[in-house]
C-alpha cells in the first residue's frame, strides 16, 4: 500500500513537471535562451487558477486562464529582450522578480485554499472511489493532458512556423535570410512555453486543492533537470522523439527524488533538487561516463602489468 | 539595378576610434553583372555588402534596388530580394534540421510561415533533383541534419537555398575562405553555373585574386573606402593575376604595410 501511493505521487509530480519540462524544452534547448521566468509563470498558473475558482469559475476555465497567464508572462520576458535589448538571463529574472508581487497581489495572501471545490482532480466522482483508485485516475487525467501537450508540441515543430522556431535557435540568420524577424519567433516561443508552465501551475494546485506563494521556487532547476535527463534518453534511443523523452525523464527525476526525500526527510528537499541538478549536469557533460572508463582502463593495465610480472 | 549614392559610413562614431571609412562614396551594378570585389583587410568590401544587405546601415546616402529606395528598410524585409552566402558555412543553415527541412524553409522564403506541413513530402524528390546535378551525393542523406555535413557540402547547399527562390541580388561574402582548395575550387565552379544558369545579378567579395580574374563579368578592387580598379568586359580579360598582384602590393605598401 505505502508503495502504491508513493507509486502514484511520483507519476502525478512527474507529469505535472513533464509539462512544466516541455515548456522549458522549447526555451533551453528549441531557443537555446535561458529562461528564468519560469519560477514566477509556474505560481503565476497556480494563483489564477485557484482565485477564479474560488471565485466561482469551472475548473476548465480557470486551467485555460493559467495557460494565458503564463503565456503573457513569457509574452513580457520576450519584448524585455527583443524589444528592449535586454540581455536574456536578466530579462527572465526581471518577470520572475515582478510576478512575485503580481502573484501576491492576486492571491490576496500567500495562500489560497480550496479544498471543498470540485476539480480535475479531486471532485465528487474521484471521492465516490477507493482512495489508491481515485488517485490512480487522477494521475491518468494529469497523463492525457500529459500526452495532449506533447503531441500537439510534436506536431507544431513540425509546421511551417515550427520550422521557423527551430531555426531561430538554431541559426537566426537563415531565419532573416527567410525575411522573417527572429524577434516574433522569439516572443512566439517564450509565450508558448511559459503557457505550457502556467498551464502546469494548475495541476499543481489542483493536486493538493491548495495554492502557496513558495511552489515557484526552485521549478526552473527541476524542469531543467528533467529536459537534460529527457534528452539523453532521447539522444540514445534513436526512435523515441526529444518530448518523449522528457516526459520519462520528469518521472524518472520524480523517482530518484523521491527517494532521496525517504532516505533524509523533507527538509533537505532544495538541498537535494541542487545536488540532484549537478548529478544531471555532470552526467550530461560526460564527465562521470570518462572518468569510469579511465578508471577502468588503468585498472586493467595495471592487472596486465602483475599478470606479466608473475609469467616472467 | 544596385545602386549605392553619396554614402558615408564611419566607425566608432563620437569616440576619439573614430574613422571614416565611406565618404561620398558611389557604386552601381547593372541587372546581371557578376561582380567581384577584391581588396584588404579593412577596404570596406564587407560594410559594402553589409549596407546592401541592411546589416549596417549608412550615416549619409541613398541605397536603390531596382530603383526603389531601401536605404531604411530592415535586414529581414530586405533579404526577401537578397540571397547571401557567409565565410562561415554554419550561418547559412539550421543545423540541427535537415537537408530536406532546410529546403523546405528555403522553398517557403517570401511566402508566409504558418501552421501547414513544414515539409511536404511530396518535394523531397524534387529537392532530390536539385542536389543530384551537385555531384556530392546529398540527395541520398536528406533526412541528415546539416550539422553533421563537412563545410564545404553546407556551403554548397547555402548556395543553393539561397538562390531557390527568385532573388534580385546575390551577395557572395568570401565564400569559399573557409574552406581547403580543392572545395574552394568546386564551389566556386558550382556558383558560377548557378549564378550563369539563373542570371542573377551578383556581388562576390574574395580575397583569391584568381577567383576575382577568371569567375564573373566586372572585376572591382577596393582600398580605404575607394574603388581603385573596376574593369568590366574586354577590360578585365586583360587583368592578369599577376598585375592584379602587383597592384594591390602597392595598395598595401602605401598603408605601411
Amino acid at each position: 500500500m505505502f508503495f502504491l501511493n508513493q507509486m502514484s505521487t511520483i507519476l502525478q509530480m512527474g507529469f505535472i513537471y513533464a509539462i512544466v519540462g516541455l515548456g522549458v524544452y522549447i526555451t533551453y534547448k528549441i531557443l537555446d535562451f535561458p529562461d528564468l521566468t519560469v519560477d514566477g509563470s509556474f505560481p503565476l498558473g497556480g494563483v489564477v487558477f485557484s482565485v477564479l475558482l474560488v471565485n466561482g469559475c469551472p475548473w476548465y476555465v480557470g486551467m485555460i486562464a493559467a495557460f494565458a497567464a503564463g503565456a503573457l508572462a513569457g509574452f513580457v520576458t520576450g519584448v524585455l529582450h527583443v524589444k528592449l535589448k535586454i540581455n536574456g538571463l536578466l530579462s527572465g529574472i526581471i518577470t520572475m522578480t515582478a510576478l512575485l508581487s503580481v502573484n501576491y497581489l492576486i492571491a490576496g495572501g500567500a495562500q489560497v485554499a480550496f479544498s471543498q471545490l470540485d476539480t480535475l482532480l479531486h471532485n465528487s466522482m474521484l471521492d465516490s472511489l477507493p482512495r489508491a483508485a481515485a488517485n490512480y485516475v487522477a494521475v491518468l487525467f494529469v497523463l492525457l493532458f500529459v500526452a495532449l501537450c506533447k503531441v500537439l508540441l510534436d506536431l507544431f515543430l513540425k509546421t511551417k512556423s515550427g520550422f521557423m522556431l527551430r531555426a531561430t535557435g538554431d541559426n537566426p540568420q537563415l531565419v532573416t535570410q527567410m525575411g522573417r524577424n527572429t524577434d516574433n519567433y522569439k516572443m512566439l516561443g517564450l509565450s508558448i512555453a511559459n503557457g505550457l508552465v502556467g498551464f502546469a501551475g494548475s495541476f499543481y494546485c489542483q493536486n493538493g486543492s491548495v495554492y502557496n506563494s513558495s511552489m515557484g521556487t526552485g521549478t526552473v532547476v527541476i524542469a531543467l533537470a528533467c529536459v537534460i535527463i529527457g534528452c539523453v534518453i532521447s539522444k540514445h534511443i534513436r526512435v523515441m522523439a526529444d518530448t518523449t523523452g522528457v516526459v520519462i525523464g520528469a518521472v524518472l527525476y520524480y523517482a530518484i527524488l523521491t527517494a532521496a526525500l525517504l532516505l533524509l526527510g523533507s527538509d533537505y528537499t532544495k538541498l537535494i533538487v541542487a545536488v540532484l541538478f549537478v548529478l544531471v549536469l555532470v552526467f550530461d557533460s560526460g564527465l562521470i561516463g570518462r572518468t569510469l572508463k579511465g578508471f577502468v582502463k588503468r585498472k586493467r593495465a595495471r592487472q596486465g602489468e602483475k599478470g606479466g610480472g608473475s609469467d616472467a | 539595378m544596385l545602386e549605392l549614392k553619396g554614402i558615408e559610413k564611419r566607425f566608432n562614431r563620437g569616440t576619439p576610434d573614430e574613422s571614416v571609412l565611406f565618404d561620398q562614396f558611389n557604386f552601381s551594378v547593372r541587372e546581371g553583372e557578376f561582380v567581384s570585389i577584391v581588396g584588404s583587410n579593412g577596404s570596406g568590401k564587407t560594410t559594402l555588402l553589409n549596407l546592401v544587405s541592411g546589416t549596417l546601415f549608412p550615416d549619409a546616402g541613398k541605397i536603390f534596388l531596382d530603383g526603389e529606395d531601401i536605404t531604411d528598410r530592415k535586414e529581414y524585409v530586405r533579404a526577401r530580394e537578397i540571397g547571401r552566402v557567409f565565410q562561415d558555412p554554419s550561418r547559412g543553415t539550421a543545423n540541427s534540421m535537415t537537408i530536406a527541412e532546410n529546403m523546405a524553409i528555403a522553398e517557403n522564403k517570401g511566402k508566409a510561415y504558418g501552421l501547414t506541413a513544414g515539409l511536404n513530402k511530396k518535394r523531397v524528390s524534387a529537392y532530390r533533383d536539385m542536389l543530384r546535378p551537385l555531384g556530392l551525393g546529398l540527395e541520398d542523406r536528406m533526412n541528415t541534419p546539416v550539422g553533421s555535413l563537412s563545410g564545404g557540402q553546407r556551403q554548397v547547399l547555402t548556395l543553393l537555398i539561397a538562390t531557390m527562390t527568385p532573388i534580385k541580388i546575390l551577395l557572395l561574402d568570401e565564400h569559399t575562405a573557409a574552406l581547403d582548395p580543392k572545395t574552394a575550387e568546386q564551389t566556386m565552379v558550382l556558383t558560377d553555373k548557378i549564378v550563369r544558369e539563373k542570371g542573377i545579378t551578383t556581388l562576390m567579395v574574395t580575397h583569391n585574386l584568381r577567383f576575382a580574374e577568371q569567375y564573373g563579368t566586372r572585376l572591382c578592387m577596393f582600398d580605404k573606402g575607394h574603388v581603385v580598379l573596376d574593369a568590366a568586359g574586354e577590360e578585365k580579360a586583360k587583368q592578369k593575376v599577376d598585375n592584379l598582384l602587383a597592384l594591390f602590393n602597392e595598395i598595401s605598401i602605401e598603408c605601411g604595410n
